[in-house]
C-alpha cells in the first residue's frame, strides 16, 4: 500500500482546524527530500502548532514515519 | 462530555436527581460518590449526599476516533484493522494485523504517541473549559503494557539506588506519556520524590529522597 503523504498532511490539518476550507498543502519534490508546505487560516495556526509545538511535532513524526516506509525523507513547513 | 455535581438526601436520591438533570439513562453515565452524607438524628440534621455524574464516552465517540485513525493509517500506507473499546473514561483504540509493527510504534513509541496526541486533539476540538475531556489511548501489539512493565522495572531499580547511595538518580529522557506514568508510580513509594527537568528532547525525571534537594552533581 502506497502512502499518500500530501493527502495525509491535508487530512490531519483539516481535522484540527476551524476553517478546513482554508487549508492548502503544496508539495516540492527534491532528489531525496520532499517538502510539504502547509498553509492554514491565520486564526488556526495555534491549533496546528499546539502547546509547546506538540501538535506540529506529532504531525512531523507521523509524516516521517510514513515517508520512511518508502525510504524517503519528508519535511513539513508551516507557513505563517 | 458533560459533568454535573448533584446532592440529595441520600446517594440514591442524588443519582435519581442527576439522571433527570443530565437526561441520560443509568448505563450511559459514570457516577462518583463525593460524600455519602449522614442520616440525621433527632437532635441533629443530616448532611446531604453529594455525587458527580459524567457522561460515559459514547460509542459514537469511539467510532469517530476509530474512523480518524483508520484514515490516517491508510494515508500512511499502513494496511491494518482498528477496533475500539470503552474502558471507564477512556476510549481505547487498538491496531491489529500491522505488517511491520515497528513503523507504527517508532523509537520509544514516538509514532504511536504522535497518533495518540493528534486523535486527542481532534476529539477535543470543541472542548470548552469546565467540560470533561475525551481521553483516547492508542495501542498495538500490547506496546503500552510492555512499556509500562519496562518503566516499572526501571523505576524500581532507580528507587533502590536512591536509597542505597542517598543521591538523586536521573532517568533517561522520556516522552510525556512515559513521564506521567513514572510520576504516578513514584507517588506510591514512600520517601521518594520525583520531578521533571530539562526541555523538549532532554526532559527527564529525577528521583530523590524526600527532604533532599534534587540537585544532580
Amino acid at each position: 500500500m502506497e502512502p499518500k503523504l500530501k493527502e495525509l498532511v491535508e487530512f490531519i490539518a483539516k481535522s484540527l482546524v476551524d476553517s478546513p476550507d482554508e487549508v492548502t498543502v503544496s508539495e516540492i519534490d527534491g532528489e531525496q527530500t520532499t517538502i510539504f508546505e502547509l498553509k492554514v487560516a491565520q486564526g488556526d495556526i495555534g491549533k496546528i502548532i499546539g502547546k509547546q509545538g506538540r501538535t506540529a511535532r506529532s504531525i512531523r513524526n507521523i509524516l516521517s514515519a510514513a515517508a520512511m516506509k518508502h525510504k524517503k525523507r519528508a519535511v513539513l513547513e508551516i507557513l505563517e | 462530555m458533560r459533568t454535573i455535581e448533584v446532592s440529595g438526601p441520600t446517594v440514591d436520591e442524588a443519582i435519581a436527581n442527576a439522571l433527570e438533570e443530565i437526561n441520560l439513562p443509568l448505563e450511559s453515565v459514570i457516577i462518583q460518590i463525593l460524600d455519602k452524607g449522614t442520616r440525621g438524628t433527632e437532635d441533629e440534621e443530616g448532611t446531604p449526599a453529594k455525587i458527580r455524574v459524567s457522561e460515559k464516552p459514547s460509542s459514537e465517540n469511539g467510532i469517530k476516533a476509530k474512523d480518524f485513525l483508520n484514515t490516517v493509517l491508510t494515508l500512511m500506507g499502513i494496511q491494518c484493522e482498528v477496533t475500539y473499546k470503552i474502558r471507564g473514561n477512556t476510549i481505547l483504540l487498538e491496531v491489529w494485523n500491522v505488517p511491520d509493527g515497528g513503523i507504527l510504534i517508532g523509537y520509544r513509541g514516538v509514532t504511536l504517541n504522535a497518533l495518540q496526541c493528534l486523535i486527542n486533539q481532534y476529539m477535543n476540538k470543541s472542548w470548552k473549559p469546565g467540560e470533561e475531556r475525551v481521553d483516547v489511548e492508542v495501542d498495538t501489539q500490547e506496546y503500552r503494557q510492555r512499556r509500562k512493565r519496562m518503566l516499572t522495572r526501571m523505576v524500581n531499580d532507580a528507587v533502590s539506588r536512591v536509597f542505597t547511595t542517598g543521591k538523586p538518580v536521573e532517568l533517561e529522557p522520556m516522552f510525556d506519556v512515559d513521564r506521567k506514568f513514572v510520576h504516578l508510580l513514584v507517588r506510591d513509594k514512600d520517601g521518594i520524590l520525583s520531578i521533571s527537568e530539562g526541555d523538549g528532547e532532554t526532559r527527564h525525571v529525577i528521583l530523590s529522597k524526600e527532604n533532599q534537594e534534587a540537585i544532580v552533581e
